[in-house]
């Protein structure tokens, strides 16, 4: 049986500690979540919030950011819905390759990427007057 | 505390440890930090990630650009941690394969010695 924790803050990036504890607290009630599939969770919602926040300082938003977390029986599901006017994930350049020597000189844009292999799945929606990206991590089989 | 930054000086190189979580509201702090160390230091610099319970996008990005200062100042960076979630972060953003992680500083330092 699960549950759904909802928080609302503010776009701003003071809050993501308190998003990321309340998250990582609720994954935590998974009984078979490892502590480091947490720790992607955490990151990978840390990430979802700053794309949050910058999409509604570009839209110059100050509506709430909402945060859902839900513990099922196969997942931890947390869903971030912002005012931010939507974006399509598609129009993101990909991170240069490797052994691209330009690779260096791109420290931004990682937030996607990082997103997209911290969890197990990412899905975004397009929502009347933003975005809403889910991030899924499944549960092992309890053993 | 959300953010500790503490550096001494080893061997010639800058050994850089952090401590805490490194997201939006604590990367401008790094960098700053960074920026001093690389500016009126060595150009040789140790980042110490051992510490560090979460690292973000942002924090990334002011990794990779001390290693491009860094090298463009002919020293170079190389960084520690054991911990599993900076292990993937540098596998995903393609770091480990031009700096691997040392498990502790003096395995960084070592690994110099021996001319890289």
């Amino acid at each position: 049986v699960g549950g759904t924790v909802a928080l609302e803050i503010p776009p701003r990036a003071d809050w993501f500690a308190l998003v990321r504890r309340v998250v990582g607290v609720a994954a935590s009630l998974a009984p078979t979540l490892p502590d480091r599939r947490i720790d992607d969770l955490r990151l990978a919602v840390s990430e979802a919030c700053a794309n949050a926040v910058d999409g509604q300082r570009a839209a110059g938003s100050t509506q709430r950011i909402r945060v859902t977390i839900s513990v099922d029986d196969d997942a931890v599901v947390v869903t971030v819905t912002d005012h931010g006017g939507g974006f399509d994930p598609g129009d993101v350049d990909p991170i240069p390759s490797v052994d691209d020597p330009t690779r260096l000189r791109h420290e931004r844009g990682l937030g996607l990427p990082l997103m997209r292999d911290l969890a197990d799945r990412v899905r975004f929606t397009r929502t009347d007057d933003g975005t809403a990206v889910e991030l899924v991590v499944m549960l092992p089989p309890a053993t | 505390v959300d953010l500790l930054t503490t550096h001494e000086e080893r061997d010639g190189w800058t050994v850089l440890h952090v401590h805490g979580e490194v997201d939006l509201t604590t990367v401008p702090r790094l960098r700053g930090v960074v920026s001093e160390l690389l500016r009126d230091g060595s150009p040789n610099l140790i980042v110490d990630l051992d510490d560090v319970g979460l690292l973000d996008s942002a924090g990334l990005g002011v990794l990779l650009g001390a290693v491009r200062r860094a090298r463009a100042a002919q020293g170079d960076v190389r960084f520690v941690s054991t911990r599993p979630l900076v292990q993937r972060l540098f596998a995903i953003t393609g770091l480990y394969e031009i700096h691997p992680l040392a498990a502790s500083v003096d395995d960084a330092l070592g690994r110099g010695r021996a001319g890289g």
